[in-house]
């Protein structure tokens, strides 16, 4: 057993050490996913980086009125929407505006072609 | 508190909103802590937390369990939210991360502190650079301390691309930390 070791000499490398050699190859051009240890480093630093934040307790306190009372009225049955915004006032400001603008448009081509039809009988 | 307890609460709060208060207090400081560092300032985090605590009372009624703990539908509620709010104003996440590294130790020697503030600096600089996607992944692993599967609720992705997108994170951050010359030793 020695004998043949010794043939192989002290660089001779197993079929294990190769892989080794590859797959580190290949880890460090990205190619082979690296160990769960590679990593610990990193999460450890940041876990320490990513602190939590608290709110502030006026902030707290006063949401936690606004949703109880927010809670009691839907226990009685009244229905609290939330804020619907300015975008659902545009749209509807936005229809009412065009439907008036196309109103106007009708109304004065309809009063132009009139006025075109009456005045040859005029001049004539 | 067990699981049992907060099945409970959610029952309690599905049959009476009243109830709702102490699911709130429970997780009150979670939501706002994950909205403040996808904001980065108090006032937004404010208003975007009471909506997402408004309309959890609103629609707890429809909530039901699917395995997922209740704050992972919190957080998707506010996940939802925050992307509504970064649509509407055409912003990127902006966090003052300065603001959120922790202080060292006073009892430290001056050098390791120096080099340790050096170290979060460069930290910083990286996390920064990171993709709002991937700073939110890392921000509910590590802060939220919610699983693969629990992010990938929140996110609306899978299990398996949260892992990937969790590893291709700490390779990116492993890569650019060791750029900067913070050196992270590993046997590949």
């Amino acid at each position: 057993m020695s004998s043949s070791r010794a043939t192989r000499g002290p660089t001779a490398r197993t079929p294990n050490d190769l892989w080794q050699a590859a797959r580190a190859q290949l880890r460090a051009r990205g190619l082979w996913p690296l160990p769960d240890e590679a990593f610990q480093g990193v999460e450890g630093r940041l876990a320490g980086a990513l602190p939590p934040v608290e709110a502030s307790p006026r902030f707290r306190e006063a949401l936690a009125a606004n949703l109880d009372l927010l809670a009691q009225h839907r226990r009685s049955g009244v229905i609290v929407k939330a804020e619907a915004g300015s975008r659902r006032g545009a749209l509807v400001g936005l229809g009412i505006a065009s439907l008036a603008a196309a109103a106007a448009l009708v109304t004065l081509v309809v009063y132009l072609s009139r006025g075109v039809s009456r005045h040859p009988a005029q001049t004539g | 508190m067990t699981q049992m307890d907060e099945q409970a609460q959610i029952l309690a709060a599905q049959q009476d909103p009243r109830a709702f208060g102490a699911l709130y207090e429970r997780y009150v400081d979670r939501i706002y802590s994950y909205v403040y560092h996808r904001v980065g300032n108090v006032h937004d985090a404010e208003d975007l937390t009471s909506r997402v605590f408004f309309r959890a009372i609103s629609h707890i009624g429809t909530y039901k369990d699917q395995g997922y703990p209740f704050s992972a539908w919190l957080y998707r509620i506010a996940h939802n939210l925050i992307a509504n709010w970064h649509r509407d104003r055409s912003r990127r996440p902006l966090v003052s991360l300065e603001d959120l590294v922790i202080s060292s130790q006073p009892e430290e020697h001056p050098e390791s502190r120096a080099q340790e503030e050096d170290d979060r600096e460069l930290l910083t600089d990286v996390l920064q650079a990171l993709d709002p996607d991937r700073r939110e992944l890392l921000d509910l692993k590590f802060n939220e301390g919610l699983s693969n599967a629990e992010i990938g609720q929140v996110l609306g992705r899978s299990e398996g691309a949260i892992k990937s997108l969790y590893h291709r994170t700490l390779l990116q951050l492993r890569r650019e930390l060791n750029k900067k010359g913070i050196e992270i030793d590993v046997e590949l």
